[in-house]
């Protein structure tokens, strides 16, 4: 036995997975708190800053970070921190009820399809696909054109484009559930079909479209922050992460900040909502851990 | 006869399409099971019995890849054929199942005593909450289960496997079936419920005239229950006899050769416990002839050639070239060759 195969031994043995196991914890942990932070703000935005995110100070524009503003302040003279703040709500608004629409949608299609089979399934499953072969923007950027640009529209244009890979998971979930043996149990003591539907089938589906659903809400406010940055979505009155990036992108290459932290939040939040959206899975659905 | 009988299946037949062509998993097995009879139906892993008893139940036509022909009369109606909605004024009420895994039969995220319920729902009565649930627990206890107010709020996994198959039985029972297709209800058991399990099934046989189709490839639990032996080879029915006429001079080489697989203390018998040889042919590569030949001791030429036709000796019916030389003892089989050491 080799010194070098000992050390790597004592690495695996003590510091390695001593370490991974409460760092799992700890990227938990803080993927908690940080959400519970945007959720704070978008419950309580008056709590977290003094400002009203419209009020224009013309004498404090292009503020860098920490110069008596917390973030810096746009070309108006805006605070980031308060637009960010007080973006929350929308973009978390978005992000849930999006995938609250796509999701139960979308697995009521997939749960009935893969139950029911047959025809009425190989049709809907077939128009499925060809959503699927675009990607989630796209198909939200064709909705949301054709809406007018208000907050309920967005909302609805994300939540359609989740309505695809709800209905493509929850079909393969129904269709395992449908040829499990307590389907047929109950089948032959002669439960209809629509109580085996409701009572058995969908409660057993219910883990991984929890899962996914968790899942689906990053992916939501990363579509709306898109959409937002490419001028569409509500046009007057919301604030939108995106669009302040969309704002800052003039100024990029001397006044970063105004750009850099919009970004920075959409991809930490996203991050968040994943790695406890991952949690859940594991301790959801112990077989696929 | 057969109008006196509960259950009448005729020229039955299970095919499953394949990439290559069709595959027969049963081939026209006939039966019947009169009222208040317990039928055993035996055979290996693979022989189409678990097919049979879902047939019985139109449990198989939902699969594109099945076909199912022939007949199954119960009560004196058609079953075969017959859409879901039909199915389902039969399902429960006039026939019911239990199952190999009685854990997998329950649904693990609803309460047993709501499945329970369900089951008794589909009659169609209006009851109060509390007489429902106090039926439930007649049943629960009915069924040997103690405790059944504590019994019907938990969920499967709470419960032991021997309870939740007779939590399974209990659901069977709900709808006061005439026919219980029993799928080796005990074989996920361990001995002891085994036996306990077996008792609830003939208990309920004498008191409510229950007939049971119990399917195994346990030949104790065969010999310790059944009133007629139907032996099932690869997708076909080979012998069929009352119980007492099988297990003292089964007809069929297959037959006498599960008989003989089975350890036993109460006789003396030399040598090895004799198995039989290979295995059952998959349906798509089954043997010409005698689907056995390949396997039995005593074939001749002729049963490579020839499919034998059930033949009717006494009270057995039997597909074997070499039946009657079966039945008057001049044929010996395994415990003939020497021990092998």
């Amino acid at each position: 036995m080799t010194a070098d195969s000992i050390g790597t031994r004592w690495l695996n043995r003590s510091a390695l997975r001593t370490w991974r196991v409460p760092h799992g914890r700890v990227m938990v942990v803080l993927a908690g708190l940080f959400l519970l932070l945007v959720i704070g703000w978008a419950a309580f935005p008056g709590l977290f800053t003094g400002g009203n995110p419209t009020a224009v100070n013309p004498l404090a524009t292009l503020r860098a970070p920490l110069q008596g503003y917390l973030l810096g302040t746009d070309q108006y003279g805006r605070s980031v921190y308060t637009e960010l703040v007080y973006g929350a709500r929308p973009a978390l608004e978005v992000g849930l009820l999006s995938t609250l629409i796509g999701g139960v949608i979308g697995s009521a299609i997939g749960v009935v399809g893969g139950y029911l089979g047959g025809w009425v399934d190989m049709l809907v499953m077939r128009l499925i696909d060809i959503l699927l072969a675009l990607p989630g923007l796209f198909l939200a950027l064709i909705f949301i054109a054709a809406l007018p640009p208000t907050l309920e529209n967005e909302i609805l244009a994300i939540g359609i484009s989740a309505v695809p890979g709800f209905a493509r998971v929850m079909r393969g979930q129904a269709l395992q559930v449908r040829s499990r043996l307590f389907v047929a149990a109950a089948t032959v003591v002669g439960v209809r079909r629509r109580v085996i539907l409701w009572r058995h089938v969908v409660p057993n589906c219910a883990a991984p479209a929890i899962v996914l659903g968790t899942l689906n809400i990053g992916t939501a406010i990363v579509i709306a922050a898109s959409l937002n940055f490419l001028g569409l979505g509500p046009s007057a009155g919301v604030l939108s992460w995106g669009g302040l990036i969309s704002s800052g992108q003039g100024y990029i290459d001397h006044d970063w900040w105004i750009s850099t932290f919009p970004g920075l939040l959409v991809t930490l939040l996203v991050i968040a909502v994943s790695v406890l959206g991952d949690r859940l899975r594991d301790a959801m659905e112990p077989s696929s851990a | 006869m057969p109008d006196e009988q509960l259950l009448s299946v005729r020229d039955l037949r299970i095919s499953y399409r394949t990439g290559t062509g069709e595959a027969d998993l049963v081939r026209a097995a006939s039966f019947d099971v009169a009222p208040g009879e317990i039928v055993c139906l035996v055979g290996e892993s693979g022989s189409g019995k678990t097919l049979t008893g879902r047939a019985i139940l139109g449990l198989l036509h939902h699969n594109d890849r099945m076909r199912v022909s022939g007949s199954v009369v119960f009560g004196g109606r058609e079953l075969t054929g017959l859409p879901d909605r039909s199915l389902r004024t039969v399902r429960g009420s006039q026939i019911a199942m239990i199952f190999q895994d009685p854990v997998a039969a329950l649904d693990p995220v609803v309460r047993v005593g709501e499945q329970v319920a369900e089951a008794m729902a589909r009659r169609g009565r209006r009851r109060g909450r509390s007489r429902v649930s106090g039926e439930i627990a007649d049943l629960l206890r009915r069924v040997g289960i103690t405790d059944p107010e504590l019994r019907m709020r938990q969920f499967p996994h709470e419960i032991s496997g021997g309870m939740c198959q007779r939590i399974g039985i209990a659901i069977a029972l709900a709808g006061d079936p005439g026919l219980l297709v029993a799928d080796e209800p005990t074989t996920a058991l361990d001995v002891t419920i085994q036996a306990q399990v077996l008792d609830l099934i003939a208990e309920l046989r004498r008191e409510r005239g229950l007939s049971v189709l119990l399917i195994t490839h346990d030949m104790g639990v065969a010999a310790r229950m059944a009133d007629r032996i139907l032996v099932m080879y690869a997708g076909s029915i080979v012998e069929e006899a009352p119980a007492a006429d099988f297990f003292v001079h089964a007809a069929h080489p297959y037959g006498l050769g599960l008989i003989r697989a089975v350890p036993r203390i109460d006789i003396d018998r030399p040598g090895r416990l004799s198995a039989i040889p290979g295995a059952v042919p998959e349906a798509r590569n089954r043997p010409p002839g005698c689907a056995f030949h390949p396997r039995c001791p005593v074939r001749l030429d002729l049963c490579a050639e020839e499919e034998p036709a059930p033949l009717r000796l006494g009270g057995q019916l039997v597909a074997c070239h070499r039946a009657a030389d079966m039945l008057t003892g001049r044929l010996s089989l395994w415990d003939s060759e020497a021990p092998v050491g």
